[in-house]
């Protein structure tokens, strides 16, 4: 807007007196002509001049009058707009004059609508000034939040983000997100995604990671994205910060990355080594030396379960147990463990039987996590049945599933206690005196068959004995579901399973 | 003779294995740290390759990365298997395991099932 120079009432001065000097040099000159061509008056008099000096300065001097009085209402509506534009409006006055009536002549008009225009724009600036209070309030509480915000606009283009929002600029003054995706999952390629068919869509990430070029420190987000086609924002990615909870996990994870190295480091040199001695003495060895070692082996063996227990319920936890799926034969699984399976029976006097038919269709298992749930169960198998007592595992096809069933004819569990078998670290009272082991087996058993989108069920009756049975997804009956979900199988299994990744690819897993 | 190079620090568990895969008929190279590990697996062809994760100067699974995280395939002709007992994290556990052909943990297999596995994978089929 434009800044009024304040000239009071003296606005248009210089135009005045020039001009009244003008019309009185004209008027003094006529009278003189007149005087000289008319009367003949003798130009050679100083009266004559001193005439003609005294017709222009009254002359000039009523043309000044008259003009300033004509001027008058001019400048009188400069200064009104002057001070309108320099005082409080309340205190604006529409001045009045005897000599003139600015009413009828309709100045007044004039000056009340530029008070009410003034009015009107005090009013406005208030009004801005609340709104621009109001926006900065919240931006500076967006600012100030733990959660980063990103908008995005029908281009899918970053067009807010609060300090929060991991965020970095390109050359070209381009925002981009900076987060750290999974295998190329990322918000950008949904978003386009749906944007080519969705209207609206939702979607949550969990646990993705900033990126760190710049130094910033790590932080973890559970990131929440919505897309909405139209809208003016059509993308809005809100991420909440959980590095506190993660990093956690992090630590917990790094505590049992390396337990596990140090634990297993001794365990692996104890149990190869016996694997070397019995290979290379097995013949020289008389029949008791051979019974020492192979009690030797077994007792490494299952340290080495218990660790794996151990080390697994501590990943469950954490929800980090990932588990690739691929074809495997039933057989194949008991193949790992039924040497060292039968060793603990003979040596502990328990008969175990093994009915796999072969021809049984093929599971999606993780082979050694499975081989692991089954030696649990015949383990428990054998440390509560009877000496001399019989241990059975039999499979069954039965419709999309393969069913397992652990079998001994031991102790039984009493029914009071069935509910809590597969809790963590539970045992039943009376076992604990009597049988080793800290009671995870039940409880890691249970969290790997569910990531394998199975099942596991107990029938006990005391002293008649106890029979697990595990049912596994026929391979064939998953696999068509997991290739519609691109290796996702959450549309085939409900909870656990739902953070496991099933693919089919040759590596072997140990 | 099949060829075996294990790139494995721990001085029991590399001479454990140098030891069973000698009896079974392969001729075995053994390096301690991964540094020599690829200088290693550059300079002669092996039917496999056993890595461990933890290893001084290059990590097995940044060897891991070198020889088949490229566009080219380094060792086309060799069997990749990684044997370790750290406990990876299981996104960096996944992105390894994806390269190789075996992913083993140490503790739970003893030579006699190690040599089970690289039979499979076309080694020495002795016993």
């Amino acid at each position: 807007m434009a800044v009024i120079e304040k000239r009071g009432g003296k606005i248009f001065r210089g135009r005045v007196v020039v001009m009244s000097g003008v019309g009185g040099l004209v008027i003094a000159g006529g009278v003189a002509a007149m005087m000289l061509f008319m009367f003949e008056v003798d130009i050679a008099k100083w009266e004559t001049w001193a005439g003609v000096a005294g017709v222009f300065t009254g002359s000039t001097i009523v043309l000044w009058i008259l003009q300033s009085l004509a001027m008058k209402p001019v400048r009188d509506l400069a200064k009104f707009i002057e001070g309108v534009e320099s005082k409080n409006v309340t205190k604006i006055k529409i001045p009045k004059t005897r000599l003139f009536n600015y009413e009828m002549e309709g100045l007044e008009d004039l000056m009340k609508y530029i008070k009410e225009l003034k009015c009107e724009k005090v009013e406005l600036e208030k009004q801005v000034s609340e709104i621009q209070k109001e926006g900065e309030f919240l931006m500076g509480a967006l600012d100030a939040m733990n959660v980063g915000l990103v908008i995005l606009d029908e281009d899918l283009k970053i067009i807010y983000n609060n300090k929060m929002a991991p965020v970095w600029e390109d050359l070209d003054g381009n925002k981009k997100l900076a987060m750290k995706f999974w295998e190329g999952d990322t918000a950008e390629k949904w978003l386009a995604e749906v944007k080519h068919d969705a209207v609206k869509a939702e979607r949550i990430w969990r646990r993705v990671e900033n990126k760190q070029d710049t130094g910033e420190e790590r932080r973890y987000f559970d990131m929440v994205a919505s897309y909405n086609s139209g809208g003016r924002g059509e993308g809005v990615l809100v991420m909440v910060d959980q590095t506190e909870l993660y990093s956690q996990d992090d630590d917990g994870l790094n505590f049992m990355a390396f337990a596990a190295h140090e634990l297993r480091g001794p365990i692996t040199v104890i149990r190869g080594y016996l694997d070397v001695l019995h290979d290379e003495l097995g013949d020289i060895l008389t029949k008791e030396h051979q019974e020492l070692l192979s009690r030797l082996m077994m007792s490494a063996n299952s340290l080495a379960i218990y660790l794996n227990n151990i080390l697994n319920s501590a990943k469950f936890e954490n929800e980090a147990l990932k588990l690739i799926l691929d074809e495997e034969k039933l057989v194949d699984v008991f193949t790992l463990i039924e040497d060292d399976a039968q060793m603990r029976a003979n040596a502990n006097g328990r008969l175990l039987r093994f009915d796999i038919p072969k021809d049984l269709p093929t599971i999606a298992a993780d082979k050694s996590s499975l081989g692991e749930v089954f030696m649990n169960l015949i383990d428990n198998a054998i440390k509560y049945s009877y000496e001399n007592g019989i241990v059975m595992v039999v499979a069954q096809a039965k419709g999309d599933m393969v069913e397992v069933s652990v079998i001994d004819q031991g102790l039984g569990i009493p029914s009071g206690l069935l509910p809590n078998i597969f809790r963590k670290f539970y045992r039943s009272h009376r076992s604990r005196a009597s049988v080793a082991g800290i009671g995870i087996g039940l409880f890691i058993c249970r969290a790997i068959v569910e990531s394998h989108g199975g099942e596991i069920k107990v029938e006990s009756a005391e002293e008649k004995g106890t029979t697990f049975t595990v049912s596994l997804p026929v391979y064939a009956s998953v696999a068509s579901k997991l290739q519609s979900s691109g290796g996702d199988n959450s549309s085939m299994i409900d909870r656990t399973l739902r953070r496991n990744l099933i693919r089919n690819h040759g590596t072997i897993k140990g | 003779m099949k060829t075996v190079l294990c790139i494995e620090d721990d001085r029991f568990i590399g001479e454990m294995y140098v030891r069973s895969l000698k009896r079974e008929g392969y001729e075995v190279d053994w390096v301690v740290n991964g540094g020599d590990g690829l200088a290693a697996v550059e300079s002669k062809k092996y039917d496999f390759i056993l890595i461990d994760i933890m290893l001084p100067n290059k990590r097995g699974d940044e060897l891991v990365r070198i020889l088949r995280g490229g566009e080219e395939d380094k060792v086309p002709n060799s069997k990749v298997l990684v044997l370790t007992n750290y406990q990876q994290d299981a996104q960096s556990r996944l992105q390894t395991e994806d390269k190789v052909d075996a992913y083993l943990i140490k503790a739970d297999i003893t030579p006699k099932k190690l040599l089970q596995v690289m039979a499979k994978l076309g080694g020495e089929k002795k016993n």
